[in-house]
């Protein structure tokens, strides 16, 4: 992997936040699972898609019209026959991309809960050979609007990452993420639903590649939130990881 | 014999009966009807013979036959759920291979995506 400091430091823009020269955006694959997402998801292409080309959303058996919207933004849409989970999801555009060719690939929320201004930063140290994988947190970068009793969630979260696989991170439900190619290759998620997240930082943590946080921001809006993992299912989350480890 | 005897061992045999012509014809699993005719005859020996039960009860430390049948039954109903529930995972992942296989092969075009947009409009 060729060092690209330089490269990097040129085009660095006035808030100093760091981007990528145009030939590496072209080999960034950034992978959307959508479901139900028609409201949102349009916008969340046409932001990523001003930057990246390379935007492969998995509609992922939408009963609305995610699927079209998305392709009208631009995006690669593949479509789930039949509603599957965003970890299997997350992996159908994940072999999508290595098939494709991308160099990296990175996952992204529909929801608008993401910035796209993060994904130089989880990039950069793929690119400088510094790791392979990219853990966005946002509770190294910041979190806005957050419940309280979603924050006392998520550090329970890292807490029983902590204990159960033994990896000390600080955000273990984090959907932004960056692979390099070779990490993507050896990722192979197969819990189909949200419990993909803990199943995919044990992953990580065996794939023999080297991994880092990375500090990002997350803006959870009334959308974000009426769409997203109600506490309640922490339980079934908990559930099924531990009878696929006890299983596998 | 009781009533409750008359009534369940004729059912019982029947059962066992319908294993053994299942496995002489050799239509379906050899596994799976010898494991059923060995179940229908354990339960059939029980329903003839309590008093055998109650035995072997008395020999695990158990008072009564009845309680050493619950036990087996509610052993044997777990080891049954995790058997399905494992199953029911592996045809899950299957599904799931399948649904991706379809998705990657047939990335959608602009046409299906109009029509997709047409239809629910």
């Amino acid at each position: 992997m060729t060092p690209v400091q330089s490269d990097l430091a040129a085009t660095e823009d006035q808030a100093s936040k760091p981007s990528l020269p145009a030939d590496v955006r072209q080999k960034v694959f950034i992978v959307i699972p959508a479901y139900n997402e028609g409201e949102k998801v349009g916008t969340v292409i046409e932001e990523v898609r001003a930057l990246y080309p390379n935007v492969v959303v998995v509609d992922d058996g939408s009963k609305d019209q995610s699927a079209a919207i998305s392709g009208r933004a631009g995006a690669k849409v593949l479509r789930h026959a039949i509603n599957r989970g965003q970890g299997a999801a997350l992996q159908t555009g994940i072999d999508f991309a290595i098939l494709q060719g991308a160099d990296f690939v990175v996952t992204f929320d529909s929801d608008g809960q993401h910035r796209v201004d993060d994904i130089p930063a989880l990039i950069i140290p793929i690119l400088e050979g510094k790791w392979d994988i990219s853990l966005g947190s946002r509770f190294l970068g910041g979190v806005e609007n957050i419940k309280a009793s979603r924050k006392a969630l998520l550090r329970l979260g890292v807490l029983f990452t902590r204990i159960v696989s033994r990896v000390k991170i600080t955000d273990t439900h984090n959907g932004l993420r960056a692979f390099s190619r070779r990490a993507a290759q050896r990722i192979q998620i197969t819990l189909d639903r949200m419990a993909h997240a803990s199943e995919l930082i044990d992953q990580v943590r065996d794939c023999g590649l080297p991994y880092g946080e990375v500090p990002v921001h997350i803006r959870y809006t009334d959308y974000s939130k009426a769409k997203g993992q109600s506490s309640s299912g922490a339980f079934k989350i908990i559930f099924h990881y531990l009878f696929k480890r006890m299983t596998s | 014999m009781n009533a409750f005897q008359w009534i369940v061992l004729p059912i019982l045999v029947l059962l066992v009966v319908e294993r053994l012509v299942t496995l002489l014809r050799g239509s379906g699993s050899r596994r799976v009807a010898l494991f059923w005719g060995l179940v229908w005859c354990c339960a059939a020996v029980a329903i003839a013979w309590p008093d055998l039960t109650t035995s072997i009860a008395s020999g695990l430390g158990l008072r009564r036959g009845a309680d050493l049948v619950m036990y087996f039954a509610i052993l044997f109903s777990f080891v049954g759920f995790y058997m399905i529930y494992v199953r029911m995972r592996r045809l899950d992942a299957n599904l799931t291979l399948l649904v991706r296989k379809l998705a990657i092969e047939n990335p959608m075009t602009s046409g299906e995506m109009s029509k997709q947009r047409d239809d629910e409009m």
